[in-house]
């Protein structure tokens, strides 16, 4: 069978243009049941400015990537196979820890699904934001102090100065989360990662949260990765999406291109699948299928067992992606030309 | 399946093997055994180890290796006996206290905890001071020591049950109290007893081995661990084979059930970790 | 005019926290605070809210999972809240429940047979095991799984499966009613949609009555009609599905609608948000008058003060808003057959 573009490498150009650019990015977990694949060879770029949604389901491997550019992974049992992550032409995997405590929470900060996980239970969040000031810019404890209440204010959380003195269990979840972006973004970073940081919040509470880092990300100019579900996050607040699946990504593109040019069927699927407010009336079309296992993939393209659209050589083979538009990418033997059954 | 994860834990696997191994002996005491463990030999006394007797002899002549392997019947029975008491009405009060909350609860815990506030070896004392020596004495007091062990695991177990969707929709389905209880709490419970009984098998054991050696366990000439450690005593410095054997049993058995307890939990956890 | 077959009649369920052992101390919350709604045969009714808003005790509280604090609940004329354990028992065949979380609402130790069973156990007392297993496995196909699956463990079934089963288990005593209470919430995207369709199409081939409840309105508004939105333990408004995205009548419906995400990004860079200002309240301390004045945009005096009825405004909309419900003549609206 012949392929017309078979070079994969032709979008990676050398960095230095990018704020953040993974390449080849290989993750595993050693567990007793066996190796676990959780990111196969993933590239990323992200601007300066940008806002980059990642989108996928259970398995996908989105929350796994964002840790491994935070380097929080624990290795063991996990295990970074291969892949380089460039941060402003910095090399992270090969720093030392040291010097990536510098980093962490200074130029590249994270907020989670769970604000309980990042909180301490045991501390005030004044003291906790005061903390991220003392680390990183060497502040006394009263200038800290001050400065954390700046935060709190910058965050909208009312009666600033008395909330520092709360502890977080007396905070409700969207102020709990406010708490933890104000700790996250304390030093202006230069890049944020938010690992489904609306999901577990009411809908009107993630619309404040949501509207609060869209202003803060204009006045600091950072660039965030936003990881979700959820496809109307990503269509109110990405300039580009990433659709991730069994560990890789199947494609990639400026947000208008996946939701109104998508090429990939699991693209298209996931948008048939989701009841939207203002379509009632649409049938909703599922995805056959379950979720799959990571170490029980099906062979050739992971998404082969549950593709309307399957060829033969879906079976055979794991297609690269290839790319079909302006910054636009498809994992997927569709996008190859004739002769897709030989 | 259950099996093969268990064989893995080698040190469950060696529990096993000692527990199988004295059940074993004491099934078949008569045929390993030497002598007659009650026979007196006078001219024989305090003998040191030796071809004839394997463990050498007490003050009385008495073969002290075939008294030992009859001793192992007198605490495996307590040991099972008591602990199987105890489980049963523990697991009764604990789930009926667990379940239902309330009053109910609030009297059977506090039976539970006055038990409980009392060492084991005072109580245990004082209560065959009371009742008198003899095998099912010593089995009644060591079951009440164990009542109210057994109840608070259940109850904990079930109080954390109770709250499960599964249970709300078997109440949604039609079932009635009891049978909740019966087919739906009560196994999801029965994890942590499991391993309890097992280690307090070893506790009701070294019990009564203590109770024996203070002379209230079981009546002499009877051979039971304790008293033979009880016997031995007095002749510490001079026959130590008199006080080392039973005690090595002791230590054997209570490490062989301990051991089989630590790998029956390791083996139900990572089940419930999946 | 169909009749009612579920009628909820100012429910009401409060829950005592810190310890009010002997003297009734500590706080009360207000879960359910006074909920009347009607659902006819056939028909998919929607409860939809923030977290906290009362909407799982409501149904839970409707088929007496807990029991209610006050109020009554009608089930086919019959009343559900003062039956006693005999009557409840046999209510209970005709009325199911589906809880949210696939992951805990199936007993670990029991193969699928036998949770299946056990409803048909309970209220079929002479069915010989035969058909006990006939019916097992043609419910098992009704949701689409596979007849020998009743052998297996919940463990090895992935949480779309799981809620197959329970759906399986809930319509093998053939209910009328059955309350479903986020029972998509737990499942990734992609499978949301199977388990959706054919929740729906179950509904179709049995003419079911369904209480869907969730927090998600854009599941909500495809599968109910009518729906009702709760705030605080209240409903706020009924509406049909037609007019609630159209035209709302409550405030917090509008801020509600207007926070939703919609998967597209054009539509979504243009919208007007109406943003509320600050928090979800707890349910301790709800706000004087209507529980939603101090978020309220509308809020004039009055809604500190008095507390709303919910009032027909047109046939088959109602609201409990002072301000929006003022052009109609108040009267509270009552649900009898």
């Amino acid at each position: 069978m012949k392929l017309k573009h078979s070079n994969s490498n032709q979008r990676k150009q050398p960095s230095g243009e990018h704020l953040l650019d993974v390449r080849n990015l290989s993750v595993s977990f050693d567990l007793i049941e066996g190796t676990i694949p959780a990111i196969f060879r993933l590239d990323l770029v992200l601007d300066q400015g940008e806002i980059l949604g990642v989108v996928g389901e259970s398995g996908c491997g989105k929350s796994v990537m964002a840790k491994s550019i935070m380097r929080i992974i624990p290795q063991p049992p996990g295990r970074i196979n291969s892949g380089e992550i460039f941060f402003e032409s910095r090399e992270l995997l090969g720093l030392r820890e040291s010097e990536m405590r510098d980093i962490r929470g200074k130029e590249i900060s994270m907020i989670f699904q769970e604000p309980t996980n990042s909180l301490n239970p045991a501390f005030t969040i004044g003291d906790q934001i005061a903390e991220v000031f003392r680390f990183h810019h060497r502040l006394s404890k009263g200038q800290a102090w001050s400065k954390a209440v700046e935060e709190l204010h910058r965050v909208e959380i009312p009666d600033a100065e008395k909330r520092m003195r709360s502890y977080p269990h007396q905070l409700s979840g969207g102020m709990r989360q406010r708490a933890m972006i104000a700790m996250a973004l304390a030093c202006q970073p230069k890049m944020l990662i938010a690992d489904e940081p609306t999901t577990a919040l009411d809908v009107t509470i993630q619309a404040q949260i949501l509207e609060l880092i869209s202003q803060l990300k204009r006045n600091i100019g950072m660039a965030v990765i936003l990881i979700t579900h959820n496809l109307g996050v990503v269509a109110a607040m990405a300039h580009r999406v990433m659709i991730m699946y069994a560990g890789r990504v199947l494609e990639e593109g400026p947000v208008e291109n996946i939701f109104y040019h998508n090429h990939h069927p699991y693209t298209r699927g996931l948008l048939q699948s989701v009841p939207r407010l203002d379509q009632a009336h649409r049938e909703l079309r599922e995805i056959k299928g379950i979720v799959p296992q990571l170490n029980d993939l099906p062979g050739g393209c992971a998404f082969s067992n549950r593709c309307d659209l399957v060829m033969d050589i879906c079976h055979k083979r794991e297609p690269e992606l290839k790319p079909i538009g302006p910054r636009h990418f498809s994992r997927c033997w569709l996008e190859y030309e004739p002769q897709r059954n030989g | 399946m259950l099996v093969k994860r268990f064989i893995r834990n080698k040190l469950g696997v060696l529990g096993l093997g000692i527990v199988l191994f004295i059940f074993l002996v004491s099934l078949m005491a008569g045929l390993f055994a030497t002598h007659d463990p009650l026979e007196i030999s006078i001219s024989n006394r305090i003998q040191p180890p030796s071809r004839i007797y394997f463990f050498g002899t007490d003050q009385f002549g008495r073969d002290v290796y075939t008294r030992v392997l009859f001793g192992s019947r007198i605490s495996l029975k307590v040991g099972i006996f008591s602990v199987a008491i105890g489980a049963v009405i523990g697991i009764i009060l604990g789930s009926i206290s667990g379940y239902f909350r309330g009053w109910i609860d609030y009297g059977i815990l506090l039976i539970m905890d006055t038990i409980i506030s009392f060492p084991s070896i005072l109580l245990a004392i004082g209560l065959m001071a009371v009742m008198g020596t003899g095998m099912g004495n010593i089995i009644i007091t060591l079951a009440l020591i164990c009542v109210p062990r057994f109840g608070r695991v259940v109850r904990g177990s079930v109080l954390s049950i109770r709250e499960k969707e599964y249970v709300e929709a078997a109440r949604a389905s039609g079932s009635g109290h009891i049978k909740i209880i019966l087919t739906h709490v009560l196994p999801n419970a029965m994890a942590p007893v499991i391993v309890v009984a097992t280690i307090y098998v070893a506790n009701s054991i070294l019990i009564e081995a203590a109770l024996s050696f203070l002379g209230l366990g079981v009546a002499p000439p009877a051979p039971s661990w304790g008293n033979i450690l009880s016997d031995g005593r007095n002749f510490i410095t001079q026959a130590p084979w008199l006080t080392i054997f039973p005690g090595i049993a002791i230590s054997l058995m209570v490490m062989g059930f301990n051991t089989l307890g630590d790998g029956l939990r390791d083996l139900l956890d990572p089940k419930l970790k999946q | 005019m169909e009749q009612n077959l579920l009628v909820v009649q100012d429910l009401e369920k409060y829950f005592y926290i810190g310890r009010s052992f002997l003297f009734a101390k500590g706080h009360i919350i207000h879960a359910v605070d006074g909920v009347s709604f009607a659902v006819k045969k056939g028909q998919v009714f929607g409860l939809v809210g923030e977290s906290g808003c009362g909407k799982t005790s409501a149904g839970r509280a409707i088929l007496r999972l807990i029991e209610p604090t006050a109020g009554q609940v009608f089930f086919n004329g019959q009343e559900v809240t003062s039956a006693t354990t005999k009557e409840l028992k046999l209510l209970r065949r005709r009325m199911q429940f589906v809880f949210q979380d696939p992951y805990s609402s199936l007993d670990p130790r029991m193969s699928i047979y036998r949770t299946l069973r056990e409803p048909l156990s309970n209220f079929f007392t002479h069915l010989s095991r035969r058909k006990i297993r006939d019916l097992v496995a043609e419910y098992l196909v009704r949701v689409g799984l596979e007849p020998d699956y009743m052998n297996r463990y919940p463990h090895e079934f992935s949480g779309g499966q799981r809620q197959r089963i329970a759906l399986a288990r809930a319509l093998i005593t053939e209910p009328e009613l059955i309350i479903c209470d986020e029972p998509f919430s737990a499942l990734d995207v992609s499978i949301q949609a199977q388990v959706i369709n054919l929740l729906k199409k179950l509904q179709r081939d049995f003419n079911l009555s369904l209480v869907l409840i969730s927090h998600d309105l854009a599941v909500v508004e495809y599968l109910c009609d009518p729906i009702a939105v709760m705030y605080l333990g209240r409903i706020v408004e009924i509406s049909p599905k037609a007019t609630l995205y159209e035209k709302p009548l409550h405030p917090y419906t509008e801020a509600l609608l207007s926070a939703v995400l919609v998967p597209d990004p054009y539509v979504e860079k243009d919208r007007y948000r109406a943003l509320l200002s600050g928090d979800v309240p707890s349910l301790v301390g709800i706000p004087s008058g209507c529980g939603f004045h101090p978020r309220c945009p509308l809020a004039i005096n009055a809604c500190r003060k008095q507390r709303p009825q919910l009032v027909e405004v047109t046939p088959g909309r109602l609201v409990a808003c002072i301000v929006r419900g003022a052009s109609v003549e108040k009267q509270s609206a009552k649900y009898k057959d």
